[in-house]
């Protein structure tokens, strides 16, 4: 594994997120963007305070050694997520989903290269896919209903989403209810 | 200008005016070119720092 080289004066956020993408396929992990940024690349700017990625589990340990690497602080590492945090605020925060390997091969199969911030060009996540993560967000933390709502209804009035899946998904999650709801206000 | 109710979609609990202005302005530009997008959030991080809230006890997503 190859130690970062980046300076630490000018990283911002599409500095955080190519020195990440550019260590992702220096080591063949795979990637995708997930939470804001994703939302961003399809369409909807929205306030965001971190970079948030999705990788394959079994590439955990190897990712939060390169944060650490980079002089993140590594706040919490559990199964699902990893999130780090930077003194320099120009580094700021950067969070990390873990799946399994029959998830991730879904999610990454489905997943699109899309400019994001600045001139960084990374692989996102569908948009069936990103409204199935914040059904689980909200279903975990009902407190954050009213944005991550908002984005998924953003998302369903995209005009090639398979809504379909997405309601699957919300109805496996016990949220139909909420899922027509958010539908019904497209 | 929009009421403070509206803004609390895009994580600002106590949004001051300034702040409310600043989410219709990006409303109106949406949407932004990457460039823009990232001239807007390096702007708002310097306002508005990631805290330390972790992700402990949030489910795994799986398919």
């Amino acid at each position: 594994m190859s130690p970062a080289n980046v300076n630490l004066t000018t990283m911002r956020f599409d500095v955080v997120l190519r020195t990440f993408a550019d260590f992702f396929e220096r080591e063949g992990i795979r990637y995708a963007v997930i939470g804001g940024l994703a939302m961003q690349a399809w369409g909807a700017s929205r306030f965001t305070k971190d970079t948030d990625i999705v990788v394959t589990r079994t590439d955990r340990e190897a990712v939060v050694h390169f944060a650490e690497s980079l002089g993140f602080e590594t706040l919490f590492v559990g199964p699902s997520h990893s999130n780090h945090l930077h003194s320099n605020e120009d580094l700021g925060r950067i969070d990390f989903m873990y799946v399994d390997e029959a998830t991730a091969e879904r999610v990454f199969s489905a997943a699109t290269p899309k400019p994001i911030v600045g001139d960084v060009i990374a692989p996102v996540v569908s948009p069936e896919h990103l409204a199935m993560m914040k059904g689980l967000a909200m279903k975990f933390a009902p407190q954050r209903i009213p944005y991550e709502g908002e984005d998924v209804r953003l998302l369903l009035k995209l005009p090639d989403i398979d809504a379909d899946v997405v309601r699957e998904y919300f109805e496996q999650q016990g949220l139909l209810g909420l899922f027509d709801a958010i539908w019904k206000a497209r | 200008m929009q009421s403070g109710k509206r803004a609390e979609i895009l994580d600002l609990p106590e949004p001051t005016p300034e702040e409310v202005a600043f989410l219709w302005k990006v409303r109106e530009l949406n949407r932004m070119d990457p460039h823009e997008y990232l001239e807007f959030l390096n702007q708002f991080s310097r306002t508005h720092p990631p805290g330390r809230e972790t992700s402990e006890g949030w489910p795994p997503f799986e398919l």
